[in-house]
């Protein structure tokens, strides 16, 4: 409860949110030019300092500022999509649609996720009362 | 929420004007409060836990924010379970607070 | 793993299906074409995929790995003697392509490509629910 650990918690939902509407507008993009020609299809960069963030909360500790920062810059910056061996760089709409799936499943869980810890905040701030 | 619940009724019984004289009741049969343990002790363990579980419910939104949850259904019951804990907690603090009002109101 | 992933397998499941929808109807294109001027015919393509697949399937990994392996078979040989592509004995060699085997093929993999369809459904209605714990408050 101490140390700012609820701001951090927020701040990182929210940024997750931030991606998560981000990549999709980038899926929507990639679907909407699914039948230009030479168009490359882009996703969502992921950081290395990402990969850091995630091994730190799998040993048990918390997410610190500076994770924040890296957050933020992967809600932001695109990448080409990597090439799959042995197919042809396209849009392949039913991997996209998958992808839009699976994104709006992980857009839910992170609204359910922040509104559940909002409303436990509310619950301190109300002095218990609804 | 067992040791949350044990917490609430002892103190409940413990905070009723009949037993304010002897403020360290001991619950029967409970395994949770050390013997001889006072009811501050039990009541900043029943917090701490509540704490802790707070704290869990944290940390898996954190890995939920950044795409390492394990699975939704055991996040959503911990974040539930911390809140009906929290809740629990505030509960026990107002009707403590209130037989404490009924104690100094009474009549001597 | 990552309640994520089971969304990956699904798509690199759909993904193979699919090349082997593409590569059925490629060899279905190609059943009737001759052997060129070199005498090379037409080879069926199948769609390989090995123990690998299962292992980046169950690491994440959207890009499944599969390969795509032409077959060796001799040419269908028909007799036309009237055929330009005829050869000294009126046999023209045609793409060695089993409409049958193909046909097969397109149906199983479209049966498996429902399937993993509903495996996909049945993992986001799954994770919705879970979303319910707790009720509404």
């Amino acid at each position: 409860m101490t140390d700012g650990i609820e701001a951090i918690t927020q701040t990182s939902l929210s940024l997750a949110l931030d991606a998560a509407t981000l990549r999709h507008q980038v899926i929507a993009n990639n679907i909407a030019n699914s039948s230009a020609e030479g168009f490359i299809p882009m996703q969502v960069k992921f950081s290395a300092q990402m990969e850091e963030a995630r091994r730190q909360l799998s040993e048990g500790r918390r997410l610190e500022q500076g994770h924040l920062a890296a957050m933020a810059e992967s809600s932001t910056s695109l990448e080409p999509a990597p090439l799959a061996p042995g197919l042809t760089q396209q849009v392949r709409l039913d991997s996209e649609v998958a992808q839009m799936a699976q994104n709006a499943v992980h857009y839910q869980a992170l609204l359910k996720g922040l509104s559940r810890h909002m409303g436990i905040l509310s619950l301190a701030v109300a002095d218990g009362k609804r | 929420m067992s040791e949350q619940a044990l917490a609430a009724v002892s103190a409940i019984t413990a905070a009723s004007p009949e037993a304010a004289a002897n403020i360290s009741l001991e619950p029967v049969g409970a395994k949770s409060a050390a013997s001889g343990a006072g009811f501050g002790d039990m009541v900043t363990q029943g917090i701490n836990h509540v704490n802790q579980q707070l704290m869990v419910s944290q940390t898996d939104l954190q890995q939920l924010s950044v795409g390492n949850a394990q699975n939704l259904h055991q996040i959503m019951i911990r974040l539930e379970e911390s809140r009906l804990s929290f809740q629990l907690m505030m509960q026990v603090r107002s009707r403590l607070l209130e037989a404490y009002q009924d104690v100094m109101k009474m009549q001597l | 793993m990552e309640y994520e992933r089971t969304f990956a397998i699904s798509a690199s499941g759909m993904t193979l299906e699919r090349t082997r929808v593409e590569m059925a109807a490629l060899n279905l294109a190609n059943a009737n074409t001759v052997a060129g001027p070199d005498g090379n015919v037409y080879q069926p393509r199948r769609v390989v995929a090995t123990r690998a697949f299962a292992d980046a399937v169950t690491q994440g990994l959207s890009a499944p790995s599969m390969s795509l392996e032409v077959t060796q078979q001799a040419p269908r040989m028909v007799y036309e003697p009237g055929h330009p592509m005829a050869n000294a004995k009126g046999f023209v060699a045609y793409a060695s392509v089993d409409a049958a085997t193909e046909m097969v093929s397109l149906m199983s993999a479209m049966r498996s490509y429902e399937a993993n369809l509903a495996a996909m459904t049945t993992s986001r209605n799954l994770a919705l629910k879970a979303l319910e714990i707790g009720g509404n408050q």
